[in-house]
């Protein structure tokens, strides 16, 4: 596929790799009717740095472990998040399959994090596409927002504090809030693909949040239950760059 | 700390203080012996005059007055006691006497002399005029000698010899000298000779001279030590690209995707105390395999070691990188010592933006009025039936494609509808649906089934790259004959697709669907993600002559081809009284007919997803 020129030499190998495992996968598992399907092409449609694309969800379809109606499934799409606001999807790639069905995989908003699975292209709406992402590095205490490989933006946060850590790992911006009746939350805030590791609990699940805060003086440091926090005018600055569906990585 | 000092007359070197103890100092703090060597001197070598010139021209002085008077003073005892003739002495040791004080007094003389000279010296003109006051400054301790050298001439190079000799105290140990030279420009300049004394008391002396450059001084300064265990070492980490033939560096530097980045992680003991390094001690998430280290996983005191580690660039953008190392004292002498690197950054750019003309092509079907959704899969129908294709095209690559030569052999003429708007090229990243249909016919019927392949080319704009064509995946049906002439209606369908319906009786014919002059409905389109405030649903005007909206199956409004705007009939919808959630938008169309043929009616649904407001209490951890 042309898409993976962008993605370099490792991302051709990973595909070749991930085209690999799927065609195995595909394979082996029953079909309800007819010919087992195999991968017949794979595109790389998010490298979640430079380029990631994401879309609404068309239906409350199942998420498949493969691109097969045969496989595990692990979730269901879902239209609004927990705070009532539209769920959107990551999609990491696409896979046609010789029987000619295209499956998109897609970066699951759910506990446990981490989680991808496999929907069909027509559960989803039209691609958008991001051209950044949001470094959120736990160590130096400071998150940066890239944008086509440049950083635009870098703030000092706090984090989870130990026994509530901020969970390491590959996210994404799912919502962009103004936050009412609660000046811990600051002036705005953003919803992220993130769960809280240990505060499943929680209202709302333990999804972990970016925002402001009315505590300043603690950042940077390690105050919080899991979410990040930022001053007020930082949150303020980066909720005006960033927009839904671009990648965070937490480090 | 540097003590400042007027200039004196001087020279003795000021004695060092012994080793320092008590408040507000460790017990194994460094021990710092400072001294301000103030010379008034200095000189140009060719005037560093003799003693019986300068004496000269400068006339007595103080000090040379008080060197004649102790000799003076001397003599004058001697013949006292030679005259009084009371001595207590025996005449041999009164001559002893008389010596001694005699050597005394000259050896007074001549210091005074001495003094005399470099002061005269320094206040008689040289080349500019200039006084120059040269200051140094020692501090000891246990790690290092830091040297400071001051006021030196601003022009031309400063040579500076120096010597630390050091041995310990009582213990019989031979002393150790450390040479070392400093060459510098400018006035100023600090410099640092390791030292890392092992625990224990020690003697030291340290002096530096200097000759040249105008400028001929020393100074010798002496001190203690008392050393106790102080582990310590430093950690660089260092990178280059595997391959070029440049040397580590600590900079920022630039590769390209799927280069290798080589690090060296150099740790140094800069402590008293030999350290202990295992491979599990350091820490470098972000490179691979860590090899290398000390050879006995030991680093003497004053030695370096060296990791190595690579990576794989596999990201545009910046790739930082940085190590945690940890060191291990000897039993007793503290705790484990760790330490993080400086980061080190690599650099991947965007790489050259090479079109990549590409697209997908995916071809869908469904049996018109069963109710169904579309699908890849295959099809049962029976003759005289309408299969509903879509043909979704998405731009996967980097450049705008502009569509052309559509070929579905299956699309019956003049049904094929949709794709970019005026024939607009897609955007990267965007995705456009043609549609057509196919009634089902005798010929279908008697072959059992048919397959379907949708051909398209995309072309790119001129100069970035070569046009596209792809094949779809292939769709089949299979058909069976009508079993009577039956009437074929629809009802409405779920999702954002619909359906094609006749109000004709009877098996229509394909000339019937040809009479159409855009016999597919088009697309409603409505938003994506929420809708809070008015939102729009349109669809193309051309060949319809009415639409009617139902919100959850409750009319909203018809419109005609009179209300077309822009070539869209559009309907403008108020969210306010929606409850948060999907709903279901629906637009029952109406197709104009021509010649012979009746009105088709079909219809489009679209899903509305109401959101709360975006300003609320959020639900997060905090």
């Amino acid at each position: 596929m042309r898409m993976q020129l962008a993605a370099g030499a490792r991302g051709r190998g990973a595909l070749f790799c991930l085209l690999a495992t799927l065609t195995m996968a595909a394979t082996a598992t029953p079909a309800h009717a007819g010919p087992p399907a195999t991968v017949a092409m794979l595109a790389r449609l998010s490298n979640l740095r430079t380029v990631t694309r994401w879309a609404y969800p068309n239906s409350e379809a199942l998420v498949h472990t493969y691109p097969s109606p045969g496989s595990h499934v692990i979730g269901q799409l879902r239209f609004l998040t927990v705070d009532s606001q539209a769920e959107l999807y990551v999609t990491l790639a696409s896979a046609r399959m010789s029987s000619g069905q295209t499956w998109i995989k897609i970066e699951l908003p759910a506990r446990p994090n981490g989680q991808t699975g496999w929907v069909p292209r027509s559960a989803l709406e039209s691609l958008h596409m991001v051209n950044g992402y949001l470094l959120v590095d736990r160590t130096t205490l400071r998150a940066t927002l890239f944008r086509n490989g440049r950083a635009i933006f870098s703030a000092p946060i706090g984090v989870g504090k130990p026994g509530t850590i901020t969970p390491p790992g590959s996210f994404y911006v799912l919502e962009k809030l103004v936050t009412l009746n609660d000046p811990a939350y600051g002036p705005v805030a953003l919803g992220t693909s993130a769960y809280a590791p240990t505060l499943s609990e929680w209202p709302g699940g333990g999804i972990v949040g970016i925002h402001g805060t009315d505590e300043p003086q603690l950042i940077p440091g390690r105050p919080s239950h899991g979410c990040v926090r930022m001053r007020n005018a930082d949150i303020m600055r980066l909720w005006s760059l960033i927009s839904v569906g671009t990648p965070i990585e937490i480090t | 700390m540097r003590h400042n000092r007027e200039p004196q007359t001087l020279v003795p070197a000021p004695r060092c203080p012994g080793p320092l103890s008590g408040p507000g100092r460790t017990r194994h703090a460094w021990v710092r012996c400072t001294v301000l060597v103030t010379l008034l001197v200095l000189l140009l070598a060719g005037l560093m005059a003799p003693a019986g010139q300068a004496q000269g021209a400068g006339g007595g002085s103080s000090e040379e007055q008080a060197a004649a008077s102790a000799t003076a003073q001397a003599t004058a005892e001697q013949g006292s006691a030679e005259a009084s003739g009371e001595a207590r002495l025996s005449a041999r040791e009164e001559r002893a006497a008389a010596k001694q004080a005699q050597r005394q007094a000259k050896r007074e003389q001549q210091e005074a002399r001495r003094a005399a000279r470099s002061r005269r010296s320094a206040s008689r003109p040289v080349q500019n005029s200039s006084r120059l006051r040269i200051q140094g400054d020692v501090h000891f301790s246990c790690i290092a000698v830091t040297w400071q050298f001051m006021n030196f001439p601003a022009e031309g190079t400063n040579k500076i010899q120096t010597s630390i000799r050091i041995y310990g105290e009582g213990n019989g140990t031979q002393p150790t000298t450390i040479p070392g030279s400093f060459t510098f420009e400018g006035s100023s300049y600090e410099a640092t000779t390791p030292l890392q004394a092992p625990p224990g008391e020690y003697k030291i002396d340290a002096w530096a001279k200097w000759n040249g450059n105008g400028l001929k001084g020393s100074f010798d300064i002496l001190g203690r030590l008392t050393c106790s265990a102080t582990p310590g070492f430093t950690v660089e980490k260092l990178q280059r690209i595997a391959g070029d033939s440049g040397s580590f560096t600590s900079a920022p530097i630039t590769g390209e995707l799927g280069d290798t980045v080589d690090y060296e992680i150099v740790v140094k003991n800069t402590g008293n105390v030999p350290l202990s390094f295992g491979s599990e001690d350091v820490v470098d998430r972000n490179c691979g395999t860590i090899s290398g280290g000390p050879v006995s996983g030991t680093l003497a005191v004053g030695a370096s070691a060296t990791y190595t580690c690579t990576h794989v660039l596999e990201e545009v953008g910046s790739y930082p990188n940085k190590a945690e190392v940890s060191g291990i004292p000897p039993t007793g002498d503290g705790p484990p010592i760790t330490h993080i690197s400086n980061t080190v950054v690599a650099e991947v750019p965007l790489p050259p933006a090479l079109p990549a003309p590409a697209f997908a092509l995916e071809k869908l079907q469904q049996i018109a009025g069963t109710g169904g959704s579309y699908t890849s899969s295959q099809l049962s129908g029976v003759v005289g039936q309408t299969v509903d294709y879509e043909i979704v095209v998405e731009n996967i690559g980097n450049v705008p494609l502009t569509l052309s030569s559509f070929s579905d052999p299956q699309c019956d003429e003049g049904t094929l509808a949709g794709g970019p708007e005026g024939g607009a090229a897609l955007p990267v990243g965007a995705s456009t649906t043609y549609t057509c249909t196919h009634v089902l016919n005798a010929a279908d019927g008697s072959a059992g089934s048919y397959t379907n392949t949708v051909t398209l080319t995309g072309d790119p704009p001129g100069g970035e790259g070569s046009p596209v064509t792809n094949n779809s995946n292939t769709v089949v049906v299979s058909v069976s004959p009508s079993a009577n002439g039956n009437t074929l209606s629809s009802t409405s369908s779920a999702g954002a697709t619909g359906v094609l319906s006749s109000t004709s009786t009877g098996s229509p014919s394909k000339s019937g669907v040809l009479a159409f002059t855009s016999a597919t409905l088009p697309l409603l389109k409505g938003p994506q993600g929420c809708v809070r405030h008015d939102f729009r649903v349109s669809l193309k005007a051309a060949g319809v002559a009415s639409v009617t909206f139902y919100l959850d199956g409750h009319k909203l409004r018809t419109l005609t081809a009179k209300n077309a705007h822009k070539g869209l009939l559009t309907l403008l919808i108020d969210p306010d009284k929606l409850k948060v959630g999907t709903h279901k938008l629906t637009a029952k169309i109406t197709m104009k007919h021509t010649g012979s043929t009746k009105a088709k009616q079909g219809t489009r649904t679209v899903r509305i997803l109401r959101c709360s407001s975006a300003a609320l209490t959020p639900k997060f951890t905090g």
